[in-house]
């Protein structure tokens, strides 16, 4: 068994993991705008990626993200504190967007 | 009349300091676990800062993983980890994540959540720990463990 399976820490996962939101970050870069207007705006987001179902939800401080994959052996449900603000939560939300798609990619390989 | 504002006021004053001693509402107070004691448990990691974020993007963030192993099969395991940083008066979650295990996890088998971590937004000295908890149905049976926390706790070169 790999020492990285028992370890707490995993570098190589780890290296995967945020290369992929990186790299999605990147590609999809002008779609997250437009997510990130859409959120804003109405405060709930749902959207279809990789045959998964991811929703977001703004709460006061921070955004919600649930996926829901009837490919995979995993779902992921995630909140990050982003600030009160909404300047804030639009500075962070295109990175998040990234994350949640990154945890589909990501739980549909493990 | 002054006297009794006075008074109401030092009462305020007091249960606010005294506040983040309840240990119901200050999650510092969740329970460390250095080693694993039974053969069905989780364990968190302590509270760092991500080399592969900073190698690969030049971006500092804070991380806590945790792990689960149990020596029975499990169903429906989520294992759950939230990271906290400490206040003046309460402590902040800053993030949570949640992994959904949706079938059945073999015995022995280690489940990792590792996704659980925050973007840096300054420099500043901040204290952050990590608390995990789960639950899964064992034998038939609904169980949740205790949660648990970060064994070492220190300041990392983090605001958020």
């Amino acid at each position: 068994m790999n020492q990285d399976d028992l370890s707490l820490s995993d570098e190589e996962w780890d290296a995967r993991y945020f290369g992929l939101i990186n790299e999605l970050a990147q590609e999809n870069a002008s779609r997250y705008e437009v997510q990130t207007d859409k959120l804003l705006k109405k405060r709930v987001l749902k959207i279809e990626f990789n045959g998964a179902i991811i929703e977001f939800k703004l709460t006061p401080q921070g955004c919600w993200f649930c996926t829901n994959d009837p490919q995979s052996q995993q779902n992921t449900n995630s909140w990050i504190r982003m600030g009160w603000g909404k300047s804030a939560k639009r500075r962070a939300l295109p990175f998040y967007f990234a994350k949640a798609e990154a945890s589909v990619i990501i739980d549909q390989q493990d | 009349m002054k006297n009794l504002i006075s008074k109401h006021m030092i009462v305020v004053v007091a249960l606010l300091l005294t506040f983040p001693l309840f240990p119901p509402l200050n999650p510092a107070f969740a329970g460390v676990v250095p080693r694993p004691i039974t053969p069905c448990n989780i364990e968190i990691g302590d509270a760092h800062i991500s080399k592969s974020l900073l190698r690969t993007r030049g971006l500092i963030a804070v991380k806590v993983n945790a792990k689960s192993q149990c020596n029975k099969p499990i169903r429906g395991l989520v294992l759950t980890v939230e990271i906290y940083k400490e206040g003046l008066l309460f402590d902040h979650r800053v993030a949570k994540t949640e992994v959904i295990f949706k079938g059945v996890v073999i015995q022995n088998r280690v489940v990792k959540n590792q996704k659980t971590y925050v973007k840096c937004r300054s420099n500043k000295w901040t204290i952050y720990y990590g608390i995990a908890h789960a639950e899964a149905i064992v034998n038939g049976e609904s169980m949740k463990t205790l949660r648990v926390r970060s064994e070492n706790i220190g300041p990392l070169q983090c605001g958020n």
